[in-house]
């Protein structure tokens, strides 16, 4: 136990310094440009704090209501369902593409060619079909979560069977018992990683979708603020949306590390 | 569906059938999965039918390539085709023009950003993996930033750039520097030890086994993550031309929405993907290239 | 067809299959290049069940190739491979395969690897457990039961990979190099895990490649040398079991080793 603390050591004391080192960084760039452009640390702060709870400029820009703190809640509820969603849709396709050999012929390439598409580029179908509900925001996380889970279980998938398909058989063991109890065990690893940095861009696609047309949201709040040149209160909610991305990104690390306790 | 445990060299079994013809099956189904994806897109177009405005939900193949006319109100004029705006007609010549133009612009703008960004990312994370202090100091804000939403922040570079240039070169650049960073520095963390320490008992230098040793193997890891930012950056880049500019791709994504118009919308998207599809593609046969040493 | 059989009863001989036998089989291989590599030529051997075999020789002259067409991984170009009577087509528990690689599911507990044959082919709950429990003396790992692979050693994880294979009862058992890369101290004790193991279930036929020369005079009743893809020397190992380090650095032990590297050398 005593190992463990003495590791975390540097590493804390590094981030504190680099934390450090960032806010004064900062505050020798905002001390040379005013406070519409580059608002001190402090002003930050009490732009946070003031728009915690309830941020007036919502409710002169929009009808929008609430503050800080329930619009990133709102964002992150809708990145998680996004990434659950699309880590189901992905995982049922990584599968099938790993072991349906006709599906794997007909679907390889539009899958590949899914992947260089700019996710921003469905942004303006999904606004056209869906309007601006939270389907259209999370939309670019569903797709986008989706497509990297079919492609990392795929090739997951591909790996477990050049491992361990040959012993199952000689185990007498029939396909379909293959891929549930040996093939799919075997990616849980690979998916956990790919979940998490899904998890991470998802925060950026959600946000950006509420940016360019969201009725809720932390996006939508930066956009409020950032129209009205109170960009305090932008970067207040990037922060608070940092922070709580990172919060949920070790908590899925820590999940995920307890899931796999039997991995090497 | 078992793999076969086959020698060590690449061989295939004696068949009847000669080999020319294994390479062109795969050909044929990717030729095949394309035509099915088209088949599907019409099929939906006509089942879906159109909604309470009239506009079809999603437009029909013929449709969209007839709404490639809309690039030609997209072309400042000259060469032969006057502006839409102005009164011209809107002419084949005058859409290709438009067309050409607005991808130029886009294209442009993706590769000043992308390359600034990458240069920026990728020297910045092997600067600061040099040093195993700075990279502790430097880790947790990296990581940070990178959780933040890297996208959403375009209002703020739209404050701090105006509608310039340079704040879109910025703000891609940006972007796809804080990936890269991040991408970087865990791909020297993970070399494994054994590489450099194989090198100093050959005698290198810290410096020189850094250069020679550590640099060449991450170059599989970049990689991957230099393909993962091509289509992140050029999200980035769609994302700046809708808020404020007046000609790309993006803006001309941003009017097709505002009229509604899924031809539009349908056929500018389609332009994108084939850009974007490109610009990976020639990226990675070139990184390929350069990691075929590879395993 | 009555005459034939009162024919064989009388001169007292039981129709009984081979474990193994192998009819005039050869593998040809087309590389990229065009060129044909001939793998396997036209091997004939008949294995009894019970029987012990060690194939060595050197590498790259088809030992793999011809323990893949017995399991059903590769098709032989020409002749015919039947086990227990019965032409090979595809892999299947009848011929258990021991791998050189690690197979052991990581998710799986040792008991749970062990069972897992057992289990996917609808074998009750009890007998299942009773199996499990008795391959688990004879490998000695019983306070291992519930461990995950990570947390044992690699020689221990040998002994759970070959007890999960034989667990399963096959009619022959197929390995391939099994034993690479273990040290000397452990390998002995590995090589009687085995013989345990053997001559509990029953002594299945056995078809092992190796290339360690002590290995096989230690395990086999036969030990066959591949050179060039054909069977160059099919020798009987007449040594007593259990074989004791007398028995293996004794003269008689010397004379198959000295005819053994003379085939090598030749």
């Amino acid at each position: 136990m005593s190992m463990r603390v003495r590791t975390a050591v540097p590493a804390v004391a590094g981030a504190i310094a680099g934390v450090l080192a960032v806010a004064a960084i900062w505050s020798v760039i905002a001390s040379f440009n005013t406070a519409a452009r580059f608002p001190v640390i402090p002003a930050i702060f009490q732009a946070t704090l003031d728009n915690f709870d309830a941020a007036p400029i919502l409710a002169y820009t929009t009808f929008g209501t609430g503050g800080i703190w329930s619009n990133v809640l709102w964002t992150a509820q809708n990145v998680l369902l996004g990434v659950a969603t699309g880590l189901i849709i992905g995982f049922a396709t990584g599968l099938a593409l790993a072991r349906i050999p006709w599906f794997n012929r007909l679907g390889r390439l539009p899958v590949a060619i899914l992947g260089t598409v700019p996710v921003l580029a469905i942004l303006p179908f999904l606004t056209l079909w869906f309007g601006n509900s939270a389907l259209a925001t999370s939309g670019l996380v569903i797709f986008f979560t989706a497509l990297t889970v079919a492609s990392t279980v795929q090739s997951a998938a591909a790996a477990a069977e050049v491992r361990y398909a040959d012993y199952a058989a000689t185990l007498g063991v029939s396909q379909t018992r293959t891929t549930m109890s040996v093939i799919l065990p075997a990616l849980v690893p690979s998916t956990i990683g790919v979940v998490r940095a899904a998890t991470a861009f998802g925060w950026g696609f959600q946000c950006i979708a509420e940016v360019l047309g969201g009725s809720q949201g932390a996006g939508r709040l930066i956009r409020s603020f950032s129209d009205a040149t109170q960009t305090a209160g932008a970067l207040g909610v990037l922060i608070v949306v940092g922070i709580v991305a990172v919060v949920v990104d070790a908590l899925i690390g820590l999940a995920g590390r307890w899931i796999v306790r039997w991995n090497e | 569906m078992t793999a076969t445990l086959a020698p060590t060299l690449q061989i295939t079994q004696t068949e009847p059938t000669p080999t020319p013809k294994r390479d062109r099956s795969s050909l044929y189904w990717g030729a095949a999965s394309l035509a099915l994806v088209l088949g599907l897109w019409q099929l939906t177009s006509v089942v879906l039918g159109e909604d309470d405005s009239g506009m079809r939900l999603v437009p029909s193949i013929p449709d969209v390539l007839a709404s490639f006319m809309v690039f030609a109100d997209y072309w400042p004029g000259g060469l032969g085709a006057e502006r839409t705006v102005g009164g011209g007609g809107a002419t084949v010549w005058g859409a290709t023009l438009g067309l050409i133009y607005n991808v130029g612009i886009s294209l442009s703008r993706f590769a000043i950003g992308f390359i600034l960004g990458a240069v920026v990312g990728i020297g910045t994370g092997l600067l600061v993996s040099w040093s195993a202090i700075a990279r502790r100091t430097v880790s947790f804000p990296a990581h940070f930033f990178r959780m933040m939403p890297l996208l959403a922040m375009l209002p703020l570079f739209g404050l701090w750039f105006g509608n310039s240039e340079l704040g879109t070169y910025s703000f891609t650049a940006f972007a796809v520097a804080v990936l890269l960073f991040v991408l970087t520095v865990a791909a020297v963390d993970n070399v494994p030890r054994i590489y450099s320490d194989s090198a100093s008992s050959l005698g290198a230098s810290r410096g020189r086994i850094y250069l020679s040793v550590i640099i060449p193997s991450i170059t599989p890891s970049l990689k991957v993550g230099i393909l993962l930012a091509v289509p992140f950056a050029w999200s980035a880049v769609l994302a700046a031309e809708v808020i404020g500019k007046q000609y790309g791709l993006g803006r001309i994504l941003n009017f097709a929405l505002l009229y509604a118009s899924t031809n539009i919308v349908a056929v500018t998207a389609l332009v994108v993907v084939i850009i974007a599809g490109c610009t990976h593609l020639i990226l990675a046969k070139v990184l390929n290239h350069l990691t075929r040493w590879v395993d | 067809m009555t005459v034939q059989t009162d024919a064989r009863q009388l001169s007292g001989a039981t129709a009984h299959h081979a474990a193994i036998e192998l009819t005039n089989v050869c593998k040809e291989f087309r590389l990229e290049s065009g060129e044909v590599v001939n793998s396997v030529n036209s091997v004939t051997c008949r294995i009894e069940p019970g029987e012990f075999i060690c194939v060595i020789g050197p590498s790259g002259h088809g030992k793999s190739t011809l323990l893949n067409m017995i399991a059903g991984f590769l098709p032989p170009t020409e002749g015919t491979i039947t086990v227990g009577g019965s032409p090979v087509t595809k892999p299947g528990p009848d011929r258990g395969v021991v791998f050189q690689r690690d197979t052991l599911f990581l998710w799986k507990t040792v008991a749970q690897n062990i069972e897992f044959g057992l289990k996917s082919r609808g074998i009750p709950k009890d007998e299942r457990k009773a199996v499990v429990a008795e391959m688990l003396k004879i490998i000695g790992l019983e306070k291992f039961a519930n461990a995950w692979p990570k947390q044992l050693s690699g020689g221990m994880r040998r002994r759970v990979a070959i007890a999960a294979v034989f667990a399963n009862k096959p009619e022959v058992l197929l390995m391939d190099e099994p034993f690479v890369g273990i040290d000397y101290l452990r390998l002995a004790q590995l090589h009687e895990v085995l013989l345990d193991l053997w001559q509990e279930a029953e002594k299945r036929a056995v078809f092992m490649v190796t290339h360690d020369i002590d290995e096989a005079l230690t395990l086999a009743d036969r030990i066959f040398v591949i050179k060039h893809g054909t069977l160059a020397l099919d020798m009987k190992v007449d040594l007593p079991r259990p074989r004791l380090t007398d028995d293996i650095t004794g003269p008689e032990a010397n004379r198959l080793r000295r005819r053994l590297l003379e085939e090598f050398s030749r």
